[in-house]
């Protein structure tokens, strides 16, 4: 293919000029798989507790959506009636609450969750150092947390007019906005004051059971309650990520297009501008727009996928090294993005392609003769 | 065979319009070579383009191996002057990028042959244009007599009817210049050509089977070359055609 020949050394041939295009593509796209991969890792991050807990369904009271904005109170006495069901394993309640606190005059929110020890206990995902279960006066606060507030094994936190010691760190409960910390029963029941009460079930089923039905039976013993499977409950506790940060990943990627459409346009341009002699030439000896325009497109192309892949290797890189510094810096790389984030730089490259290819169309072949 | 039918180009309208190409005809054979003079500003590149198909004539035909290119679109033309016609230029336009074969197997390449067809036929004009050993060279590593040969084996590889040249020796000393014109106009010759060549040179008189002479874009004069010498046989054989005929 002649144009296949013509573009790549129309492209290797000014090798600065490749260099700046691959440059800028680079740096698009590792803004994009970046911005993509922190987000997908902040989603997963705060579905990371509930998907960690053993558990199939999470019952909760109708209406309440997810754990940190909104209420959900059921009566702890339907534990029993719940673990009589057939198909059902295992029952736990789960009781925790937003707390505000300071630290160093920072505001800062804790999930408060009543770990009372048993072998059935809501307590961390793992424990990194230091002692659990909490006993009356202790906490357990997530590494992350600890980290970032500069606290350690020993310090101690005030929270509600009552003061703990943190007795160990934990992992799997930061959920960069806030994070989870878990504190003796007896603790639990005099802060939180709900008497009888719990949030929510935490129910196991036993093997080879079907979801919908003991769902539904479930959701009738209660007045109003709601059955959330595990997989919904991890999604809608994401939700305020997506809702919060969607919108500005949109735009931080909207304008790492552009600026990946911009490189490539530009430098594809002057290039072509450079090259119009040897476009009209072409033209001239018969080579039809369609040759023309493959070959801008081509050139566009080859930069944009050296780009992509340049970009792909150097966000890698990144989320590797830097997360190893800063551990909010939690990256998610998903096969599925990088998908997506090629077909944008092939939509950027043919995007770029179409100034330039304009450009050629306007070129008369008759100027050729022109010395 | 070339004819160009009462071809009349005029730039511009009223007061300030040119008349660069005024009524001209011209009847060019196979295997024959012309070359078109005139003072600057005559009207030479302007017919060139239009007989090849670069630029709309105001009025007038003109056929090409039996095809009227003035009826045709902007679509049609490049598919044409691929297969029908070869280009060259004062100033070479080679591509920078491309080696000397590459540059030569261009125009095949472009009407879709295999790069294997293309680069065997491309090498093969350039080993008779003297040209094997810089086969792989860039056209900046090339003299600019062994450049215009290059786009002399570009403008013959796809087989055309025709050979249009504008001021192909403007850019070579003259000696180079004439080697450069015997080459074109033997090879043009050999394989029943019709080349056209727009010079200021006298010396390219020698090649030429007839010297058509213009003025503000009329033709005044015509006389014949000394082709002869270089390419008897087939100047001989087309003119006893034209005879017959
Ligand atoms: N695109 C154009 N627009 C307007 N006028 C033009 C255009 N091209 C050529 N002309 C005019 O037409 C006339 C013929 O020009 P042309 O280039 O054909 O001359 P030429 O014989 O090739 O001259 P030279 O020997 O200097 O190359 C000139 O007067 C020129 O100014
Ligand atoms: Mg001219």
């Amino acid at each position: 293919m002649p144009t296949l020949l013509i573009a790549l050394r129309n492209l290797f041939g000014e090798r600065s000029r490749f260099v700046i295009t691959v440059t800028g593509v680079t740096f698009s796209v590792v803004l994009i798989i970046i911005l993509q991969a922190l987000y997908q890792g902040w989603s997963f991050k705060t579905g990371q507790y509930i998907r960690a807990q053993d558990a199939d369904l999470w019952v909760a009271q109708a209406g309440s959506r997810d754990m940190f904005h909104s209420i959900s109170l059921l009566p702890a006495s339907a534990a029993s009636a719940i673990a009589s069901l057939d198909g059902v394993a295992k029952v736990r309640p789960f009781v925790g609450k937003r707390v505000g606190l300071h630290i160093d005059d920072k505001d800062r929110v804790l999930y408060l969750v009543r770990d009372d020890g048993s072998s059935d206990r809501t307590g961390p995902v793992r424990l990194e150092q230091g002692g659990s279960p909490p006993r009356p006066g202790e906490i357990i606060v997530d590494r992350i947390f600890a980290n970032n507030n500069g606290l350690v094994i020993g310090d101690s936190l005030e929270i509600g007019n009552q003061r703990f010691t943190i007795a160990g760190l934990a992992s799997g409960g930061d959920l960069v906005t806030l994070s989870f910390a878990f504190i003796n029963a007896e603790d639990a029941d005099r802060m939180f004051q709900l008497p009888n009460l719990v949030n929510y079930f935490l129910v196991k089923l036993k093997p080879a059971t079907d979801q919908p039905p003991i769902a539904g039976s479930i959701t009738s013993l209660f007045d109003n309650a709601t059955v959330f499977p595990k997989d919904e409950f991890v999604s809608i506790n994401g939700e305020f990520i997506r809702e919060s940060f969607l919108p500005i990943i949109f735009v931080l990627v909207l304008i790492g297009v552009a600026v990946g459409i911009v490189v490539i346009g530009l430098t594809i341009f002057t290039s072509t501008i450079d090259k119009s002699r040897e476009f009209g030439v072409l033209k001239a000896i018969g080579a039809s727009g369609t040759h023309l325009n493959r070959i801008v497109a081509i050139q566009s192309l080859v930069a944009s996928l050296f780009g992509y892949t340049a970009g792909t290797i150097v966000a890698i890189l990144l989320g590797l090294v830097v997360g190893r510094y800063v551990p909010e810096f939690v990256v998610l790389f998903r096969p599925i993005d990088f998908a997506w984030i090629f077909a944008v730089a092939v939509a950027m490259a043919l995007l770029a392609a179409l100034i330039p290819i304009r450009r050629i169309a306007s070129i008369n072949p008759a100027d050729v003769f022109k010395a | 065979m070339v004819e160009l039918q009462k071809i009349t180009k005029i730039f511009g309208r009223g007061e300030t319009s040119v008349h660069a190409v005024n009524n001209v005809s011209l009847n060019i054979q196979p295997g024959e070579i012309v070359v078109i003079m005139g003072p600057s500003g005559s009207g030479k590149t302007t017919l060139v383009s239009i007989a090849g198909g670069l630029m709309k004539p105001t009025d007038g035909t003109i056929i090409i191996d039996g095809t009227d290119i003035t009826a045709k679109n902007e679509r049609q033309l490049p598919k044409i002057r691929l297969t029908t016609m070869g280009f060259i230029f004062q100033s070479f336009n080679l591509l920078q990028n491309l080696t000397a074969m590459e540059n030569a197997a261009i125009p095949l390449l472009l009407a879709g042959q295999s790069k294997q067809t293309a680069f065997d036929k491309s090498r093969a004009l350039l080993e008779r244009l003297n040209l094997s050993h810089r086969s792989h060279a860039r056209p900046r590593e090339l003299s600019g007599g062994e450049q215009q040969r290059v786009a002399i084996a570009r403008a013959l590889v796809n087989n055309p009817k025709v050979i249009f040249a504008d001021e192909p020796t403007a850019n070579l000393d003259r000696a180079i210049g004439h080697q450069v014109m015997q080459l074109l106009c033997s090879v043009g010759c050999e394989q029943g050509k019709s080349v056209i060549i727009v010079s200021h040179d006298e010396r390219i008189k020698d090649v030429a089977h007839r010297v058509i002479y213009i003025e503000d874009g009329k033709l005044i004069r015509e006389e014949p070359g000394q082709h002869n010498r270089i390419c008897t046989m087939r100047a001989h054989s087309y003119q006893l055609r034209d005879q017959r005929a």
